[in-house]
C-alpha cells in the first residue's frame, strides 16, 4: 500500500465523507457486478451492494490494512450474496416442504439471467450457463465467478477466499469439470 | 472420453463469459448507502408493523381471525343446542309425571 492509499485509508476510518464517497464511486461497479453475477438478480443485487457498503462504514475501523481494500470489499460482498443465497434457499424450502412436503430445491433463479456486460452474441449461452453455475457448489461457485466475472487471477481470488492458490486452481478444475458434465447431460 | 461434438459446444457455453464487461451500479448508489447509514434503526415497534405489513403475514393472520371467529360461533352453536335440548327434556319430563295436583 502506498502513502497516498494510506492516507485514504486513515481519512475513511476517521469517518471522512469525501473519502468513503470517493471509495463507493471507484468501486461500485466492482462490487455490483461481483453481487450480481453471484445472486443473479439486479434488484436483489443493488440492494446488497448498499449493505455491503453500509457494513463498510460501520466497521472500516476495524480494517487492518493487512490486505488491499478492494480485497477486503470483495469478501464482504461475497459474504453478503452468499447469505442472501443461503436465505432465499431456506425460504424456498420452507414453502415447498409446508406445501408440497418436497425437500430438494433447485438453487437456480426462476428465469434465465442475462448478465448486461456479456455480447449479444453469446448472451443465450452465457444465461444458460449462469443457470448451471448456481448449481455448483458454493466455494466452486465464488471462485469460478470471481475469475469469470472480475477476471480476477488466482493468486487474487486465494487472497479473497483465504486458501491457497493450489486450493483455489482445485476448486477452479473441479466447477469447470462439473460444468462440463451439466452441459453434457442436457444433451 | 468426450463426443468432440458435444465437446465443442460444451466449450463454447463454458467460454462465453469470456471478455464480458462489468455491469454498471445502478445511479445515486452513495446517495442511497448514505441514506441507509443516516437513518434510524427501526425500533420493535417498527419492526413488528414491518412483519405485519408483509402480505403472506397480514394474509396468514386474517385467516387466523376468520378460524378463531367460526371456532367460537360453532361453540356457541353447540351450546345453546344442548341447553334448548336439556329444556325440551325437563318439560318433557315434568308433562309425563302426574302429580298431586293433577288429581
Amino acid at each position: 500500500m502506498n502513502a497516498k492509499e494510506q492516507a485514504w485509508i486513515t481519512a475513511l476510518q476517521q469517518g471522512d465523507e469525501n473519502a468513503f464517497r470517493r471509495l463507493v464511486e471507484t468501486t461500485q461497479d466492482m462490487v455490483y457486478n461481483t453481487v450480481l453475477s453471484l445472486v443473479q438478480q439486479p434488484a436483489d443485487a443493488e440492494e446488497i451492494t448498499q449493505d455491503v457498503y453500509v457494513q463498510v462504514y460501520r466497521s472500516i475501523s476495524t480494517f487492518r490494512g493487512e490486505a488491499d481494500i478492494r480485497t477486503w470489499l470483495y469478501r464482504i460482498a461475497t459474504a453478503k450474496a452468499l447469505d442472501h443465497l443461503r436465505r432465499t434457499k431456506a425460504r424456498k424450502r420452507k414453502w415447498w416442504s409446508s406445501m408440497l412436503r418436497y425437500s430438494e430445491v433447485d438453487d437456480a433463479p426462476a428465469g434465465l439471467f442475462y448478465h448486461p456486460g456479456v455480447a449479444m452474441e453469446q448472451k443465450e449461452k452465457a444465461a444458460q450457463l449462469f443457470a448451471m453455475i448456481q448449481r455448483l457448489p458454493e466455494k466452486q461457485r465464488v471462485a469460478f465467478t470471481l475469475q469469470q466475472a472480475e477476471g480476477l487471477r488466482t493468486e487474487a481470488i486465494a487472497e479473497i477466499m483465504r486458501l491457497s492458490t493450489g486450493a483455489v486452481e482445485a476448486l477452479l478444475f473441479r466447477a469447470r469439470q462439473k460444468l462440463r458434465e451439466m452441459i453434457e447431460k442436457r444433451k | 472420453m468426450h463426443n468432440p461434438k458435444t465437446y465443442s459446444s460444451a466449450d463454447e457455453i463454458l467460454h462465453s463469459l469470456q471478455g464480458m464487461q462489468r455491469a454498471t451500479a445502478p445511479p445515486f448508489l452513495y446517495q442511497r448507502v448514505m441514506q441507509k447509514i443516516t437513518s434510524p434503526t427501526p425500533n420493535v415497534w417498527d419492526r413488528l408493523a414491518m412483519l405485519m405489513a408483509r402480505p403472506t403475514v397480514a394474509l396468514a393472520f386474517a385467516l387466523l381471525l376468520l378460524l378463531l371467529n367460526a371456532t367460537v360461533t360453532l361453540l356457541r352453536n353447540n351450546t345453546a343446542d344442548t341447553d334448548n335440548t336439556a329444556a325440551a327434556n325437563e318439560t318433557e319430563y315434568y308433562n309425563a309425571t302426574a302429580t298431586l295436583y293433577d288429581y
